[in-house]
């Protein structure tokens, strides 16, 4: 079966997504297209490659079916009985209508035996303890928080590995980066924040760490919040890390499309405010933006709009290890004076692949020399 | 008229799909005479899991057996979303990979102490082999091919157990048991995206173990 295709041959090299390479292997790609990609590839020995992983494919589904022995019918039915007969009287064994259990006499020496009645008496004044403390407990539920960042850890959220498909909306160059910085008189020694601060944070208060940031990464659902004392040394920053010659491991690319921008950019919600009230008033509550409250609340908003101190979204492509998330975090907080906070999105994003040869072909390489690569969306903001 | 062929086909496979739902109503309520019917039913698939995942007929067998234990105590829990044949071979592959999860630690174990011990010490040596090491030493049985595609068949096989127990799940379930990623997916209880990551890496890296036991076997041949 052939799969429809971009017809237009890319001149990048590295655009073989695994996805594509595995419906090649699968054959589902056409001889003439297959021949495309392995031009496109730029690597010579890659049809090759993939040749040798058919084959193997071939061989793994010419095994075809195999019976089970003679005897697995009557040891799996003998292993049945005797897990019935030891585990009799468990909640969760096997139903067995062969096995008569003798229950009746159990059951009849409790009935009327003399703590029967004391047993029930106790089981009445359980439940209504319990009725009373959940309707105690029922109405102080958190209300949840507003802000586009969650702290949601639901793990049954739908997750997009780094390594899918690239998301092929529009790219955008990051905002610029010639803002001038405001000096703020208690900026601090520049560093790594590791208690993360309520400002920086729309509703995540649980300190995210390097392992859990990598984890979070892999299921596209990490945003690395920069707050930058120094903006105007993004230019260099951004020049110095992208060159090849930089010998870095990880890059910094500003070519970042415009849903993800959309989806890491923080909400205009006021920080650096305590309480839960004043906190909603900017987001949430319209009313208060008129009246006699709003004298106070229009300067407010405007002075802590999160939005438009955004002076760059980028994207870093790190090799997925502590140590290297590591140099990112001292290397952005050294050169822009800036506090870095890692936050976790509720939902994850797509994130588009590296398009070079080195990163799409990293299996052509020997398995011991594999790195993962993640993507993280690296958003950087005027403190 | 094309299509009675098509029709008849899912006919029939909602024949058995109900089929199978009445085996379980009759095992829940207690009938044990329908243990039989869904060990016979699914013996052959189930032991063609285990057997590839450790490569060995007794301990595939072993597994077979308490994986059908498995399924038939954990029945009640049973709700019918995914299809009972996906669910069984969920259950069996939990089997086999804590089976070689578990073995994988106990020789993990077994090397820390072997280093520790004092040269010459050792009496027991190869007395206990592992799983793992057995799997190694017992070939299946060759049907009517020629000798170069067993020769490669065999290196594959090879070369399949000596992946990590995730990789070679994948690739059994897509080619040995010929699986859709939707089905995978249910089966190891992860995304289709991560199916389709997994099974990528599994065959290059199959590719590699399998290209490393050619250049092994060359060395060997030269010496």
């Amino acid at each position: 079966m052939t799969k429809a295709r971009d017809n237009n041959p890319e001149p990048d090299p590295g655009l073989l997504s695994e996805e594509q390479i595995l419906d090649w292997i699968d054959g589902r790609v056409s001889p003439q297209d297959a021949s495309r990609l392995a031009a496109m590839s730029g690597r010579a020995g890659l049809e090759q490659r993939v040749a040798q992983m058919r084959a193997n494919k071939r061989a793994l589904v010419a095994l075809g079916n195999v019976s089970a022995p003679r005897d697995v019918h009557d040891r799996v039915l003998a292993a049945l009985e005797r897990e019935a007969l030891v585990r009799e009287g468990e909640s969760d064994a096997i139903p067995i209508s062969t096995v008569v259990f003798d229950d009746e006499p159990r059951q009849r020496s409790w009935l009327h035996s003399a703590g029967a009645p004391l047993a029930l008496a106790a089981g009445l004044l359980l439940l209504v303890s319990g009725g009373v403390y959940w309707m105690a407990t029922v109405n102080k539920r958190p209300v949840p928080g507003p802000g586009p960042i969650a702290a949601k850890t639901d793990q049954g959220a739908p997750v997009i590995e780094a390594s899918e498909p690239v998301a092929d909306a529009p790219t955008m160059t990051a905002m610029a980066a010639d803002a001038t910085p405001v000096h703020v008189p208690d900026a601090g020694v520049p560093g790594i924040v590791e208690d993360q601060p309520a400002m920086m944070l729309a509703a995540h208060s649980v300190p995210i760490d390097d392992t859990r940031a990598l984890e979070l990464a892999r299921q596209g659902r990490l945003v690395m919040r920069v707050v930058a004392t120094n903006t105007k040394a993004l230019v260099s920053l951004e020049r110095d890390v992208s060159r090849p010659q930089s010998g870095r491991e990880w890059k910094l690319d500003s070519k970042v499309s415009a849903t993800l921008a959309q989806a890491v950019t923080p909400k205009n919600v006021p920080f650096g405010l305590g309480s839960r009230d004043e906190f909603a008033y900017a987001s949430a509550d319209a009313m208060s933006m008129l009246g006699p409250k709003a004298a106070f609340t229009w300067p407010l908003t405007a002075m802590t709009d999160r939005a438009s101190r955004v002076k760059g979204t980028y994207l870093a492509d790190v090799p997925a290890r502590e140590s290297t998330l590591r140099a990112v975090k001292a290397l952005l907080a050294d050169k822009l004076d800036a506090k870095i906070v890692f936050e976790e999105l509720s939902e994850a994003v797509k994130l588009p692949q590296r398009l070079d040869a080195d990163s799409a072909l990293w299996w052509t390489r020997p398995t011991a020399k594999w790195t993962q690569r993640v993507s993280i969306p690296v958003v950087v903001e005027q403190r | 008229m094309q299509n009675h062929p098509v029709h008849s086909q899912t006919e029939g496979q909602e024949a058995a799909d109900a089929e199978e739902l009445a085996i379980v109503d009759r095992i829940r309520s207690g009938d044990s005479r329908a243990w039989s019917e869904l060990i016979v039913r699914y013996q052959d698939r189930l032991y063609a899991v285990c057997l590839r995942m450790v490569r060995d007929r007794e301990l595939a067998t072993d597994l077979t057996q308490d994986a059908f234990v498995k399924v038939i105590q954990g029945l009640h829990s049973y709700d019918g979303r995914a299809k009972l044949s996906t669910w069984m071979i969920r259950v069996t592959m939990n089997v086999c990979l804590s089976r070689l999860r578990s073995e994988k630690l106990r020789r993990h174990a077994s090397l820390e102490a072997m280093a520790e011990r004092p040269r010459g010490g050792s009496e027991e040596g190869s007395g206990g082999l592992t799983a793992a090491d057995q799997f190694s030493q017992i070939r299946e049985q060759s049907q009517d091919e020629s000798v170069e595609f067993h020769e490669d068949r065999e290196r594959v096989l090879r070369a399949l157990s000596t992946l990590d127990p995730d990789q070679r799940a994948v690739l059994i379930l897509c080619d040995c048991r010929g699986l859709p990623y939707e089905q995978i997916a249910e089966v190891l209880g992860v995304a289709v995206g991560t199916v389709k990551s997994r099974l990528f890496r599994a065959r290059a890296a199959l590719r590699d173990a399998v290209e490393a036991m050619g250049t092994r076997g060359d060395e060997e041949d030269d010496q």
